[in-house]
């Protein structure tokens, strides 16, 4: 394996935190630091009250606390909670079905590692004397530029791109250099105690439930209409909040597969349409000044979301002024959402993004 | 250097205590068993009453073994209100969770409840106390000295005036931070009920016991075997209460000597404190509290942090109870005694033990300063 860590730099580094989610990624983030000679200590962020041990064994990931708690334990490390409830329902849980509310995909994810995990974090860390954050993510640093980690398939800078750069001076990302499988080899080979851990594919934010299931609790869902792009009534949905750009939706009797093409708030209704419809030769995003690197009429690959191939693309048009910026596709790509973000790639550099805004025929 | 300043949360276990308990497991016979080998289980279980009777100055009879404080307590107060018809009970508002949260329970299924405040140290009003006694009142636990402050109630003064003008009811508190920190005996106080738990005397955790003023009837909360005369069925914990009878014997003599070296160090950690850093407020009266026990109001901090970064030093302190330290809630004790809830927050609990040394609170003292001092550099509530 090749060392992923500039040598000398963090090297003076007296103490490094890293942040275990309970997985096999962070365990062997830990672990690679550790056996590097850093001093480290193990923290956990309780986002949803896991601390509280009545509910150790039924909050966010099952399990992920203690098995957190055992991997530092196993390590040999000292281990602790930070109670971070409050910041995660103002900045990400709140907000997260609030976009729901009015008929946005939410990217919780992007929020959570801008908003908390590298600002609020390092904050906290700092107060208690600790300079440097390690995480278990799959993206690589150079100084402050982003870039996909050496594992594509797993890669993860999509959620990174909306964290200030400054903030990643005093980050290391252990696994930049490693395949997944080397990952999962090294934490079977050490023993560690999360390294037979099943993938997560869900946001922690569902703690294991249904959107539908989470929504429920949160939203109020009344029954509505599903129709057709002219305003024929094709069905009834049960609360347009479900409903995300792109969805399959099943409708007996119909010739062709219908998927959701809008979502309308105001109306409490669905529009669906056929997957021709679905498609789009070009988007809308909005960006951030300070988290924007790219110019207009350059060659970008572009990712619109996480589990999405990214797609050939050219900046056709940057308004500085409103802050949007117009990505023209080769080919028509599938399904844009509104409030997914855009992320921009050229040579596996994050080139920074924004979020993307509904079509003009839509609003 | 690892300094352990958490003693109120829990204490070390006695090597002396590790020896009976390794002894005891070997004995495996069941006490109720008629057999030798069941005779010499009994024998240990029945030395370690006496033990405990000895150190609390009552008869071996008077004792119930438990698992612990918690259930004690529980024991104390449902199983004495089992045998009597009335409903008005009487507490203190700065209980531990054990005896508060059972009468918060309590109060739901219907019994009525006072509670009694205490003064800015933390101590119970007596006058309000007298005020809330009835003819009717079936109950009062008042425990004798605070978990988070350390502060002591004046349960042997208010005995009297319970007495006089609630004749019926039944006297409980809850001795288990006391109990080897405050030269008491149970006959002293007058109480009818007392709760005591063996791993804050440096004992093992899950052994305690209750005492039961002899004629003061006490109804079982599990039902069972004969076990405890009737009153805690179930067969008894050998090895725990193996360690509860010696860890007992232990705190007898540290009465008189710890008590004291114990007094002096406490004093020097809140000089030393004062001297070094400003901004503080010391929980309760250092004349008026547990010999181990300092509770400081550091302002602008967050208490969570300064028990990691204290920890990362190796120094172990806590925030308040153990049992709450789960909770944002700040802490009820500190909130009954008018501690404002944002200086509550930056509350730190300094509980030391028999083990405790003076080069240990002198390096607490050398590194708390800085550590306070850089938190509130980064303090959003600085002003």
């Amino acid at each position: 394996m090749k060392s992923t860590l500039r040598a000398g730099v963090y090297n003076q580094v007296k103490k490094v935190a890293v942040a275990l989610s309970g997985g096999v990624d962070s365990a062997t983030a830990l672990f690679l630091l550790k056996q590097q000679g850093y001093e480290v200590v193990a923290v956990f962020t309780d986002y949803f009250g896991c601390a509280e041990s009545s509910r150790e064994s039924s909050c966010c990931a099952p399990g992920a606390l203690s098995r957190a708690r055992a991997t530092a334990a196993f390590l040999d490390v000292p281990f602790y909670t930070l109670d971070l409830r409050k910041e995660f329902k103002e900045e990400v849980a709140d907000p997260f079905a609030d976009a729901y509310s009015r008929g946005i995909t939410p990217n919780p994810c992007v929020v959570c590692n801008s908003r908390l995990r590298f600002s609020l974090l390092p904050e906290k860390l700092k107060a208690m004397g600790i300079e440097v954050l390690a995480t278990g993510h799959y993206a690589a640093l150079k100084g402050t530029r982003l870039f996909r980690g050496a594992d594509k398939k797993k890669d993860q800078s999509y959620f990174l791109y909306r964290v200030r750069r400054e903030n990643f001076k005093k980050i290391i990302f252990p696994l930049a250099g490693m395949l997944k499988q080397e990952v999962r080899r090294m934490a079977r080979r050490e023993s560690l105690p999360s390294s037979e851990e099943a993938e997560s594919q869900d946001s922690c934010i569902l703690s294991g439930r249904t959107l539908q299931g989470y929504l429920k609790d949160k939203v109020k869902l009344r029954k509505g209409e599903i129709t057709d792009k002219e305003g024929a009534l094709l069905g009834e949905h049960c609360g347009y909040q479900n409903y995300t750009i792109g969805q399959g939706i099943g409708l007996g009797g119909m010739a062709k597969r219908l998927y959701v093409y809008r979502v309308v708030p105001d109306l409490n209704r669905v529009v669906a349409a056929e997957r021709k419809d679905i498609c789009r030769d070009s988007v809308e995003f909005r960006y951030e000044e300070e988290l924007f690197f790219a110019d207009e009429g350059m060659r970008v690959e572009a990712k619109l979301r996480s589990t999405q191939e990214p797609a050939d693309a050219v900046l056709e048009k940057v308004e500085s002024e409103r802050k949007i910026c117009k990505l023209r596709f080769r080919e028509p790509v599938w399904a844009p959402a509104p409030g997914q973000s855009a992320v921009l790639y050229r040579d596996d550099e994050v080139l920074g993004g924004g979020v993307i805004q509904p079509p003009f025929d839509a609003r | 250097m690892k300094v352990y300043l958490d003693n109120n949360a829990t204490t070390p276990v006695a090597p002396e205590v590790m020896d009976e308990m390794a002894g005891a497991m070997k004995i495996f016979g069941n006490p109720s068993s008629l057999h030798q080998f069941g005779v010499r289980a009994r024998h240990i279980v029945e030395e370690a009453r006496s033990r405990l009777a000895a150190a609390l100055g009552c008869s071996e009879e008077e004792i119930i073994f438990t698992s612990g404080g918690t259930e004690s307590d529980n024991l104390a107060i449902r199983g004495a209100l089992k045998n009597t018809e009335k409903r008005h009970i009487i507490t203190s508002a700065v209980e531990h969770h054990a005896v508060h949260n059972t009468f918060n329970e309590l109060g739901k299924q219907g019994y009525e409840l006072s509670r009694i405040g205490v003064d800015s140290n933390g101590v119970l009003v007596a006058g309000e106390l007298e005020r809330a006694l009835r003819e009717d009142t079936a109950l009062v636990s008042v425990m004798l000295a605070n978990n988070e402050t350390g502060a002591v109630q004046p349960v042997r003064e208010i005995v009297p005036l319970i007495r006089e003008t609630s004749p019926g009811a039944v006297i409980h508190t809850d001795a288990v931070q006391a109990f080897g920190k405050l030269d008491f005996n149970v006959k002293d106080l007058g109480v009818d009920l007392l709760s005591v738990s063996a791993h804050k005397i440096n004992g093992p955790k899950g052994a305690g016991a209750l005492y039961i003023r002899k004629g003061v009837k006490v109804k079982h909360l599990v039902s069972g075997g004969h076990h405890e005369r009737n009153i805690r069925p179930g067969t008894e914990n050998v090895a725990g209460i193996a360690g509860l009878g010696k860890a007992a014997e232990l705190a007898v003599p540290l009465k008189a000597g710890v008590i004291e070296k114990m007094k002096s160090l406490k004093q020097r950690l809140i000089e030393g404190v004062r001297e070094k850093v400003d901004n503080i407020r010391v929980n309760g009266d250092p004349e008026n509290t547990l010999c181990n026990t300092v509770n400081i109001s550091f302002n602008n901090v967050e208490g969570e942090s300064v028990i990691m970064m204290l920890d990362m030093e190796g120094i172990a302190v806590s925030t308040g109870s153990a049992c709450t330290s789960g909770s944002l809630e700040p802490s009820h004790v500190l909130k009954a005694m008018g501690v404002d809830p944002v200086a509550a927050q930056g509350s730190i609990r300094f509980s030391m033990g028999k083990y405790t040394t003076e080069e240990e609170i002198e390096y607490l003292l050398e590194q708390l300063p800085p550590v306070i001092l850089r938190l509130r550099k980064m303090s959003p509530l600085e002003g």
